[in-house]
This record gives C-alpha cells, structure tokens and sequence, in this order.
C-alpha cells in the first residue's frame, strides 16, 4: 500500500522557494494535491494493518493484547466499514461517470474490474485455504491419549482424597458416638483430646442454632487465635438433618481440605442435635499433586473447551485482515485505475479538443513512463500546430492585405479591368470596367462572356472580339474595339494578358481597357486643325499673286485691247479678283477654327442665355415649336457667353435645318444641374424630332467639313465641340429612339458658383 | 465494567446482530437499602439462573464473572439523578474439578472464596448480598429531605471470560446476562 505514496512528494515538499519559483505552476500544484490525496488511505492502510497486528498477536497471545482485544475488533470492523464506505462512494462516482459517458470513464471502470479481479481471485483462494489448513491444525493439536490421561490422573486424585474422605468420616463418627453423653462443660477439654487422640486439625461442635459449642483447633495449642471454619448454610442444614456431609474444600491456591459434618445424637429424647466438623488440611505433598492435577486438568479442558472460540477469532482475524488487503487493494485498484487513465483521458480530450481547432492544448506531462512520452509529443505536436497555424492565419492576413490593396488599385484605376479564369468565367472586376461598359458587373460574376452579350446587347462586338482574342494562344495581345451606342459610337483600346497557373496550365486572363474615344477624337482634332492652318497659310501665299496678276494683266492689257476684248477681260479679271477675296474669306475662317480664340470668362446664366438666343429664331416664319425644361436651380457659369452663344446658334441652325422637312418640327431644349458626389455640371440638350444623323456621318459628327446640306462649311458643330472641350466641358451627340437627334453639352460647375447659386435660390 | 461506554456501545452492536434474548435471564427479587447514620446496607437477592451453555463453559474450567452494579443517586426531577457513590462488585464462580466443588470469590479481594456442592448453591450465593456496607464519607453525604435512589444491577461480565469467547459472547444472547438497571429507594432508619 505504501508504494500508492508517490516517491516525489517528499522532494516537493522540501523544495526551497527558489528565484524560478513562477515555475511551480498551478498545474504542478494541482498534480501535487491530487497525489496528496493518496495519503489518508495509506494513513489508513497503516492503522488497519497496525491494529490487525495487535488483533492477530492477542488472538495468539492474550496477555499481550488480551484486553485490547475486543476494542481492536470493533475498530477493525468499523475500519472495514469505512473502507467499503469509501470504495462504495468511489465505485458509485465510477458508474455515474461512465453512464454520463464521461472521457476516460469507460477506461477507468475497466481497469478497476481488471485490478479487482487480479487482486480478489488470489486473495480469496489463499483465505479459504488458510482457514481450512489451521482449522484443521487446531484439531490435530488435541490428542485423545491425552485427555484420558489427564482424566484418569483426575480420577485417581479424586479416589485418594475419597479414601482419605471416608476414613475422615469414620473418625468422625467414632467421635460423635463418644461426644454423645459429654456434657457441655466439659466439652472442650472433651473435644482437645478427641483431637489429640485422632491427630487432627480442628474440632469444631455446633449447636442446633449453629452457634459454636466449643471448638479445638491444633493452632490453639500453639498459641494463635482461633476462629473456627464455619461451614456453609447448605451443608449445616444437611448435618443438622441427620445426614453426614464429606467433602474435599480447595483451601488457597493449592490448598486441599475435608471437611466432615456428622450430627451428635443425643440418646435422651428431645436433646437438640449437635453437629460435629472434622477439618483436616491434606498433607503439603498430597495437596500439592493434587492441585498439579487439576490445573492441568482444567487447562487442558479450558483449552478443548476454547477451541471452538480459538477457530472462530482466528477465521475472525483471517477473515479482517483478508477483507482489509481486499478493500484496501481494491481501494487502490481505483487510484491506480484513475493515475494510470488521467494522462490518457487528457490526451483523449486533448486531442478531441484539437479536432475542434483548439490547438493551445498543453497536457500536464506524468512522470517517467512512455504515457509521459506521449503526452511530451502530443505536446510539442499541438505547439507546432499552433505555430503553423498562427503562420497560416498572418499569412491570411498579408494575402488579404495584398488583395485589398490591389482592390483599392483596380478600383481607382481610370481603366477597366476584367479577370476571366480558365474557364472563361468572370473572376473581378473594377469599378471603371463597370462604368466604361455600363453594365452590372456584379451580377455577372462567375458567368461567362455570354451573360454580358446578353445582358448588355451593345457590347456584344466587344464580347466577340474578346471571345476571338482569348482563343488565341498568344499571351499578350492588344486590339482597339469600337462599339456602337446612344452617345455615339466609342472605341476601346483592350489589352489581354494570360495568368501564369498551376502546372503549366493557363490561369485565365486579364483584360484592362481604356476608353481611348476622347483620345481619338483630339487626335483627329488635333490633325484636322493643323490641316486647316497649313491649308490656310498654303492657299493663302498664292491668293495674293493671283489678284495682283489679275489687276495687272486688266491694268496694261485694258488699254491695248479692242473694245470686245476690253470687256471680257475686264469681267474675267473681275470674277478672279472677287473669288480670291471670297477664298481669302474662306481660309481666313478656317484659320480663324484652327487658331484658339481668346476667351473671356464671365458669369453666365444658361438659361437666360438660351432664351435670348431662341428668341431671335422665334421671330422669323418659323414652323419650328421651341419646347423648354429649364431648371430653375442652375447655377451661375464661368464661362464666355460670346462662345456659348454662338455654340446655341450653331446647334440651333443644325436643328432648324434638320426640320427643314419634317411634318410638326418640336425642338426640346433642356437644362438640368447635376450634383455627383466626384463632379459637379450643367448638363445642356437640345433634341429635334428630324431625321437624326446618318449612320455614316456618325463617327465624324464634329469633324469640320462634315455636312449633309448643300450650303454651310461644315464647320458648325466642329466649332460647337471647340468651344465646349475649351470650357472643359464634353458633349455627345445621338439620335433618339424614337426618331430624331439629340445633342448632349456638359460643362462643369465650379463648386464655389454652385453654392452661391444655391444660396441665392433659396 | 473495565470499559463501561465500550462495553455498552459493544453491547448495542451485538443487539443489532442479535435475536431476542434467552427467556432466562438475571433478575432482582427483592432488594432493600437502609441508611444508618453513615452507612448504607444494602441487601439483595438476585435471581442468576445459567443456560446449559455457561454451565458447559463452567464445567469446562472457564470462570464466570458476575458483577453487580450498585450506584446511590439523588433523586433530581427537573434533571439527570446526581451520582452519589457507585460500586462495583465482582463475585467469581469457578468449578474446581478435583473435589468437585464450586468456589465463589468474595466480594473484596482479600476475601476468601467459598466452595459449594452445587451450581446453585453457589449461585445462589453469589446472588446474596447481605448488609453490604457502604460508607459514607463527608464529602458524599446524604441530604435530609431528599430522595435517594439505589441503583442496582447484575450481569454476567463478558469482558472477564477468555478473550477468544468474547466476540461469540457478544454475539450470543445466551451470554448476554443482565438484569439491567433496577430501581430501589434508600430507607431511614428512624432514630
């Protein structure tokens, strides 16, 4: 039992407080207090094993414990008790926990089958045997020999003292015959002489009323007070009848003395009847013998006697101390069913908590064994997990950064950009591709090319294009791709890159677009201009010879000529110097287009400015209806107004022309304020219920020379754009759905001129 | 009553284990205490009939024990009796096989033992307390108007038989003797 105290505890116990002493954690501590736990039931061990040692020696020895003994029974029974208590208890919190199917309950119940099973089987088979074997000694141990001879040794005892007994009676009779006429005076003299003559120890008569008559004692004669042996109430009474009484009394402790009652008769009729006794010591070596005897006798009897008792307190101790080593192993059967499953249900829980992702787990490590090694690798195990997926989760973390950051990129990235993976499928997006396509891109995602030619039918050249674009096996490409639409017809500029993949395979592609319309636009601009000036300045240079040659061939030749001549000459020269004037009109205006004008910047009400200029279109016969939708809250331009005026008049005769032919000519005019939170414009539309453009003037609407109509330069709506792009403002033009055109003027409102105008407007 | 409390807690738990006891059991026939001055007398007779399995034990050499309880109380009514004097007297019955007699010891120790032909003289002797004398010293002395009681009792000592006897005999109600405790009220002698 001893060995359940653990050897460390000791070495605990003493350990000095140390500067490490933050290491002695709470889980040491509680290892410690569950070990200290064992020690009452060595404590207990020890009493019982102590008590049943005293038990077991007073069963062998009853000096030694004899008076303990039975205080020792009842202690070792109510030891057993409690112990059975206690295991009870513990088998109980066993049971329950198993069917609570607590871990390492099913585990733990097993073992202690197993160990009570180890423990019981031996300990009751060496029990049984044991009590057999020293019943069957004790048995042995009496031998009948012995007992008859002790017997027969008694029975001759006896047989010498009744032959001593009856002579004893004889002389007493013999005295009682001659003390029969003695008178009462003179009996003690009477009665010493008997004595003397019989040689013996006392004489003693006794009244009817059993007071003393007289009495003779042979101590007398030596000088010692006397009080004469009375008999017992028994025997007087049965001598007093008339009966004789003999018997042999146990005088001390080895002492042997007969006494004899005989009754003296008297002769006379109606004397009282007196009693004589007779005492006579036995001789020392008579008594002795005699006394050997019969303590041999009663011990021997004693003993046959106790056998009994003797087998029933050694199977009564057998029986304690087999119960205890019982309980008490099974007792230990627990703790050590419970020490040995501790580390194992920790590391079932453990590991149970380790599926459920909880990786701090840190098991306390038991001593020394291989459960220990296990339980140090379950350890280092679940710490590298931690590691690892304390790694795994920063590494989340950076990805998610990186991927945030990028989002941020793409998402204020002027150019769209669309991921497909290899699949064809849309992986991302930015918020530029959505805003260049005009499609919900969110919607789309993980759908293919398909969905957005569906779902947006005038991309679908742009979906065919890229379809035929990401067949091809190059890994970069570019292609412009135009697309028609309500604003006009726009072209975007789409460059493709394949994804590197897994294992040589294509990871899908990237597409980044640019609406490169404006840039095109400002190109040809750009081009057109210098053409217009190099033209200009090209047919400018000769425009001057020609009309000086012309004046001079009429000047010399005038006056030589003949009078039919003379005319024709004169109307011919007239005619080259009037159209030289009128080319030298002509390139002065397209100079005029191709160099920037100066601008004077003024605030300007729009809508005021659109009425003044309708207003001069009213008045002449016009079938034109003018329709307005001004809005009322537009704020104050900084702009030209001579610009912007002649900006109305152009667009205004465009539209007037247009109607030339239409049946019920309306002219809408509109204008609205709009307030984004990136910008800020006034938005200006003029839309007719004509024709609309041809389909073949659409790409050069605003290209100078570009006219349907007999007269005009061209320059119309070239100057109207020229204007509007110097006022930083855009424009489209579009027909409608419903026939007709529609121009579209956006000019940016400065943030301060807005909030003035809205001050004033409320 | 070496061990009174254990002898009695022993006692309740051999009664648990125990059925009823014999039908012969020791009993008080009559009991009388005087109050002479300072002495108490105190005579008895108690009924000690022995089943045939103490008198197996007996014949056997094994000494019997019967002690006789004898405690003088206050008679309080409101609470516990005060103990005035208690006594404990012993008388052992032994069977001395060579002459075939019963010794009964003395009550004192240094009386001398008394042998008889029969169990029931002996017996009855031991049974016999006649002017026993209990005196009183100053300290325990006896009030003039309050009552006292004599508490009187005989058992058979189980504790004195041989130790390997005892838990048998604790079990046994055959050797549960006992009169349990009587109650005899204590007389004043007139003057």
């Amino acid at each position: 039992m001893k060995r359940l105290r653990p050897p460390e505890m000791t070495e605990v116990r003493s350990a000095k407080p140390s500067v490490n002493a933050a290491s002695f954690t709470g889980q040491t501590q509680e290892r410690f207090f569950r070990r200290a736990r064992v020690s009452p039931l060595a404590v207990l061990a020890v009493l019982l094993a102590i008590s049943l040692g005293m038990m077991s020696a007073a069963t062998q020895n009853s000096a030694l414990f004899g008076d303990l003994y039975s205080p020792l029974l009842v202690l070792n029974i109510l030891g057993v008790v409690l112990l059975l208590t206690l295991i009870l208890l513990s088998v109980r919190k066993l049971v329950r926990q198993f069917r609570a199917r607590v871990m390492g309950s099913r585990l733990t119940l097993r073992l202690f089958g197993l160990f009570v099973l180890l423990s019981v089987v031996p300990v009751a088979v060496v029990y049984l045997f044991s009590v057999q074997a020293f019943n069957r000694g004790i048995d042995n141990w009496f031998d009948v020999r012995i007992e008859q001879a002790l017997e027969s040794a008694l029975a001759l005892g006896r047989t010498a003292l009744d032959t001593t007994k009856e002579d004893l009676t004889r002389k007493a009779r013999d005295m009682a015959a001659e003390l029969d006429d003695s008178s009462r005076r003179g009996m003690l003299p009477t009665l010493n002489a008997l004595r003397e003559q019989y040689g013996l120890f006392e004489l003693t008569l006794f009244g009817q009323d059993g007071k003393v008559i007289s009495s003779s004692t042979q101590g007398a004669v030596r000088g010692k007070s006397v009080v004469p042996d009375r008999p017992g109430e028994a025997i007087f009474t049965q001598a007093r009848r008339g009966e004789v009484y003999a018997g042999i009394e146990p005088l001390g402790e080895s002492g042997l003395q007969l006494r004899v009652l005989v009754p003296v008769v008297s002769r006379s009729v109606g004397a009282p009847v007196r009693v004589l006794q007779v005492i006579e010591p036995m001789p020392e070596r008579y008594a002795q013998l005699g006394q050997n005897v019969q303590v041999a006798f009663a011990e021997y009897a004693k003993i046959f006697y106790l056998r009994g008792p003797l087998k029933f307190g050694f199977t009564l101790t057998l029986s304690l101390v087999a119960l205890s080593t019982l309980l008490l192993a099974v007792w230990a059967a627990i703790f050590a069913a419970r020490r040995l499953v501790t580390p194992i249900r920790d590391l079932a829980e453990g590991t149970r908590a380790v599926a459920r992702g909880d990786y701090s787990q840190q098991l306390p490590v038991p001593v020394g064994d291989e459960l220990g090694i296990l339980v140090q690798s379950f350890n280092v195990m679940t710490r590298r997990i931690q590691r690892a997926q304390s790694e795994i989760t920063r590494g989340q973390r950076a990805a998610e950064i990186q991927r945030t950051y990028l989002e941020t990129v793409l998402t204020h990235l002027s150019s769209g950009v669309l991921s497909f993976d290899p699949r064809g499928h849309l992986r991302a997006h930015n918020a530029a591709a959505h805003q260049i396509l005009g499609a919900d891109l969110v919607s789309g995602e993980g759908k293919t090319l398909a969905w957005l030619a569906e779902a947006q039918p005038t991309l679908a050249p742009f979906v065919d294009a890229l379809r035929a674009l990401l067949r091809k096996a190059q890994t970069e490409w570019q292609a412009e791709i135009t697309l028609p639409g309500d604003a006009g017809r726009r072209v975007l500029m789409v460059r493709g890159t394949r994804l590197p993949g897994l294992h040589g395979r294509s990871g899908g592609h990237v597409i980044v677009f640019d609406d490169i319309t404006a840039l095109i636009q400002a190109q040809r601009d750009a081009a057109w201009g210098e053409v217009a000036r190099r033209l200009a300045h090209e047919i400018k240079n000769p425009l001057t010879p020609i009309q000086l040659s012309a004046e001079r061939i009429r000047h010399k030749c005038m006056d030589s000529l003949p009078e039919k001549e003379r005319a024709t000459l004169d109307r011919a020269t007239h005619t080259i110097v009037q159209q030289v004037e009128a080319m030298k009109a002509m390139v002065n205006a397209f100079s005029e287009y191709a160099r920037p004008a100066p601008m004077h910047i003024q605030a300007v009400n729009l809508n005021q400015l659109v009425q003044d200029v309708v207003e001069l279109y009213k008045g002449r016969a016009n079938p034109v209806r003018y329709q307005f939708d001004l809005d009322a809250a537009l704020p104050v331009l900084q702009a030209d107004p001579g610009q912007l005026r002649q900006v109305l008049h152009n667009l205004l005769l465009n539209a007037t022309d247009a109607l030339a032919s239409t049946d019920n000519p309306l002219l809408q005019i509109a204008t609205r304020y709009v307030d984004e939170p990136t910008s800020r414009y006034v938005e200006l539309q003029v839309r007719d219920n004509g024709p609309g453009f041809a389909p073949s003037v659409m790409d050069h609407l605003f290209e100078p020379y570009v006219t349907t109509k007999e007269k005009g330069t061209g320059l119309g709506l070239a100057i109207v754009k020229k204007v509007v792009e110097e006022h930083n403002g855009t424009l489209w033009a579009g027909n409608l759905r419903d026939g007709g055109a529609s121009f579209t003027i956006r000019l940016p409102a400065s943030e301060i001129l807005a909030a003035a105008a809205r001050g004033k407007n409320t | 009553m070496r061990t009174p409390s254990f002898g009695r807690v022993v006692l309740g738990l051999a009664l648990l284990f125990a059925a009823h006891a014999d039908a012969a059991n020791f009993g008080v026939k009559n009991a009388t205490v005087v109050l002479d001055q300072r002495a108490l007398l105190i005579t008895a007779r108690f009924d000690l009939p022995i089943n045939a399995r103490i008198e197996e034990a007996l014949s056997n050499g094994i000494p019997i024990d019967v002690v006789i309880d004898a405690n003088i109380v206050k008679h309080r009514w409101w609470w516990r009796n005060r103990l005035v004097t208690d006594h404990t007297l012993r008388r052992r019955i032994q069977f001395h096989a060579l002459s075939r007699q019963y010794l009964v010891s003395g009550l004192q120790a240094h009386d001398p033992s008394e042998s008889f032909g029969s169990l029931s003289q002996a017996l009855a002797h031991a049974g016999t307390l006649d002017k026993f004398t209990v005196f009183l010293t100053a300290k325990k002395e006896i009030e003039a108007g309050a009552r006292y009681l004599l508490l009187l009792r005989a058992r058979l000592d189980i504790e004195a038989l041989p130790m390997l006897m005892r838990p048998l005999a604790y079990a046994t109600p055959s050797w549960r003797l006992n009169t349990g405790w009587t109650e005899w009220p204590v007389q004043r002698l007139q003057p």
